[in-house]
């Protein structure tokens, strides 16, 4: 009897003490990523990535896009509003808004998101959500109407980018990714085995077809988005946001938009992602079905000056 | 034996229900098309390809609303065209995406702009064909329009096919966000304060109501009376905010006179009462607006108008027509004297101008800004690359060591410049740059450029400069002979 006490009271006093020291450790080590800097560069996932992948994440000079003559930036200007657009590619759709949230708006998201629980994230597959080594990052789906600032920000997109419909969009989804992080390559298009599959959100708004992401705090080292198939890597600063269509205007997978969030090498990045639905978007009815949508879509009609050669349609009243 | 056979009967009875389409939308072809769209009045027609999946999900909509149209007895026709086989029809019409509705009323398009609903569809066509104009024949009818809707335009004309009648029609069958209505009687144009024939708008807005009306002899247009509403269903002075921006700017008025002033500023109370005396005189001609320096949405407002926060308030004067063109008071020069100014075309454009930087020589890249373009650019001797860019475009910082490199190859050639022109603060009247990064090369003796459309690598360009101003080689070789003597 009192042996068998007496070895209770240990395994408990085992366990108690296992349980401190990991969240000391654990404490310390977040503090150790954010505080120092500490160059972690092996990642847990290195078998999900090609090595032209990584060469396109890591070597600048492997990405050759911006040499070509479409490559341009341009300044829209929608009610009045200036909108700093870059273009990378045309067709497939994808593009960067440059310095779409203020200083402000962009230190106060990242401090909201902070606040919250960020869990380690699961990817997608044929509707069922599994943990693995393709994504390692710590998010958080959040409603905008959980803060001013989500409010805020929405709302300011919708207003600089008329041509998406962002009331047809999924809450906020908050990553945040440490030395180590990375996601693999992949499509944020939804794929089904049938429609029984179906959740909500496809059942209501239809799939994916576009992804606007907020950039709040890019990484040290290593950390943008590869887009394999269009040969380039988005490098956004905090406050930039950057979109591509998952879709084409028949909703079928736009197969040019697989991308990968790169490794990090130093530092921490911190993202919110709005994932675009189908259903109600002006656009769709109006673009060509079966290639590519134009970037040219989410220009408004006052700047079709800019190449006048292309004939913008733009869905956004005059 | 007896279950399979019922099975293929209703294999085949469903195959029946999924091919079936209406027989009440019209089938039209290139050989049957003008024939239809000219035989009918109202015309509704969706062009569509096979394969496309939206049209698959439009047909059963489509096809509910022309049964509707068909069992009310209405003349609205619906139509399709399967623009794969009918190309030609299809490229008249410039159908581009699929499906694309038109809408012809008397054989004339419009594009559709209604819901893809079957409801949608069938009120949107009724209202596009039925009477635009509603007529209001009692002073009672008319009290209670106002009361439901913000802004009523009542048209008073005692020959309904007057020419101003018939303009003030047109209007109201294009413009959609106001209602139209014509008075019916002397006394009900008298309640909406038109004594003679002409057009009034009544804008109710709490405290701010007002009731406009414009005389029939000067509704000389459409675009003129469109310009008029716009003007009269604005306040004369409005506050820029993201509820009123669509409002302000989506009209067909494309002239703004901004103030931009602190609300809190000392001396607002006065000056705001001031640009409102002076807004009640341009009213159709200028659309006035105060923005409010100290909300941060309107900082990047003020960046793109070339004003600084510190130097408010300020006044300026935006064109949003065919290009965006900035005008600023001349030194002391009143509100009304500066509006004046500008309608006379006297007014200057405000072009933004970056001060020159003291090293703008010193490096193999030179530095252009507004006040030292003119001199090195259209300077005869030489011929001049200039790179124009914007601070915050990618593609542009990944061209700088490319452009660095250019400019070392011909810095000891003193008959090519090599240079860059940042071009969101600096402006330029006889330049216009409507991208970044734009690269434009003056040749020697020549005020006008050649643009550069190639690749952008460090060979391609020295080809391109090669091509007006030989090559960086002779230099090297001329050097040499120096040497050689």
């Amino acid at each position: 009897m009192i042996s068998v006490t007496f070895r209770q009271i240990l395994g408990l006093v085992s366990l108690l003490c296992a349980t401190w020291l990991y969240s000391q450790c654990r404490h310390i080590w977040l503090l150790a990523q954010d505080d120092f800097n500490e160059q972690f560069t092996n990642f847990l996932g290195e078998k999900w990535w090609s090595t032209d992948q990584l060469e396109l994440c890591d070597d600048e000079t492997k990405d050759t896009k911006w040499q070509k003559n479409d490559s341009i930036c341009i300044t829209y200007v929608y009610n009045m509003l200036p909108v700093d657009m870059e273009i990378i590619s045309w067709a497939p759709t994808l593009v960067i808004y440059r310095n779409l949230m203020s200083p402000r708006q962009t230190a106060s998201f990242l401090n909201f998101i902070e606040q919250r629980d960020l869990e380690i994230q699961k990817t997608s597959d044929f509707g069922t959500s599994i943990e693995t080594t393709h994504r390692r990052a710590n998010g958080s789906f959040i409603p905008p109407e959980d803060s001013n600032v989500t409010v805020e920000i929405k709302m300011q997109a919708q207003k600089r980018i008329p041509g998406l419909n962002l009331t047809v969009a999924e809450h906020f989804s908050a990553l945040s990714y440490l030395p180590g992080g990375h996601y693999a390559v992949h499509y944020d298009y939804l794929d089904y085995r049938s429609k029984q599959d179906y959740d909500w959100w496809m059942n209501k708004t239809g799939n994916r077809i576009g992804t606007l992401i907020f950039v709040l705090k890019p990484a040290e080292k290593g950390g943008g988005t590869v887009f394999p198939s269009i040969g380039s890597t988005v490098r956004a600063n905090a406050g930039d946001a950057f979109f591509w269509f998952n879709a084409q205007a028949d909703e079928e997978k736009e197969m040019l938009s697989n991308h990968g969030g790169c490794p990090i090498y130093e530092g921490r990045k911190v993202i919110a992602t709005i994932w675009i639905r189908a259903y109600n978007q002006r656009i769709l009815p109006m673009a060509p079905a079966g290639s590519s949508i134009h970037a040219s879509w989410l220009i408004p009609s006052l700047s079709n000056r800019f190449r006048p050669e292309m004939q913008t349609q733009s869905p956004v009243p005059n | 034996m007896s279950l399979s056979v019922s099975f293929i009967f209703l294999l085949v009875a469903s195959i029946g229900a999924v091919v079936a389409d209406s027989e009440n939308v019209l089938v039209l072809t290139e050989s049957n098309f003008e024939e239809t769209i000219n035989g009918n009045e109202f015309v509704l027609v969706k062009f569509y390809a096979p394969w496309c999946v939206h049209c698959k999900s439009l047909a059963p909509k489509y096809d509910e609303a022309a049964d509707l149209l068909k069992e009310e007895g209405s003349d609205i026709k619906l139509a399709k065209v399967d623009a794969t086989e009918n190309q030609a029809l299809a490229s008249k019409f410039e159908v581009r995406g699929y499906p694309t509705i038109l809408y012809f009323k008397s054989g004339k398009p419009t594009k559709y702009t209604g819901g893809r609903a079957t409801a949608q569809i069938v009120d949107w066509v009724k209202k596009k064909s039925g009477p635009t104009v509603t007529t209001v024949e009692s002073v009672e009818q008319l009290e209670e329009l106002k009361g439901k809707t913000r802004v009523v335009v009542l048209g008073y004309f005692k020959d309904a096919k007057s020419d101003a009648a018939t303009i003030y029609n047109e209007v109201a069958d294009s413009v959609d966000d106001a209602f139209f209505a014509v008075a019916g009687s002397a006394e009900v144009a008298a309640a909406a304060s038109l004594n003679e024939d002409g057009v009034a708008l009544i804008r109710t807005d709490g405290d701010d109501s007002e009731t406009s009306t414009i005389a029939e002899a000067e509704i000389t247009n459409t675009i003129a009376l469109k310009q008029w509403l716009h003007a009269y269903k604005l306040s004369a002075v409005t506050e820029f905010t993201h509820e009123s921006a669509q409002e302000i700017v989506g009209g067909d008025l494309k002239k703004f006179h901004f103030l931009i002033i602190r609300k809190s500023d000392s001396s607002f109370d006065e000056t705001i009462a001031k640009f409102t005396e002076v807004a009640k005189k341009f009213r159709a001609k200028i659309v006035f607006v105060l923005l409010d320096v100290d909300v941060e949405e309107n900082a990047r407002i003020l960046e793109f108008l070339g004003v600084d926060a510190k130097n408010t308030p300020a006044n300026r004067i935006v064109s949003l027509a065919d290009q965006v063109e900035k005008f600023k008071p001349q030194e002391g020069e009143d509100f009304e004297a500066f509006t004046n100014s500008y309608l006379e075309g006297k007014s200057a454009q405000d072009l933004k101008a970056q001060d020159l930087p003291e090293d703008w020589n010193a490096l193999p890249v030179k530095v252009l800004v507004a006040s030292n373009f003119n001199e090195i650019a259209l300077d005869e001797t030489k011929t001049v690359f200039v790179k124009f860019y914007a601070p915050w475009c990618g593609h542009c910082k990944q061209l700088v060591p490319v452009w660095d490199e250019l400019a070392e190859k011909y810095e000891s050639n003193p008959n090519v410049v090599i240079a860059k022109l940042d071009a969101t603060l600096n402006e330029l009247a006889d330049v216009k740059v409507n991208s970044f990064p734009t690269l434009k090369l003056w040749p020697a003796g020549s005020s006008t450029p050649v643009d550069y459309d190639g690749d952008r690598n460090l060979e391609k360009f020295e080809e391109f400069v090669n091509k007006y101003a030989g090559s960086a080689s002779e230099s090297e070789t001329a050097s040499q002979d120096h040497e050689e003597l």
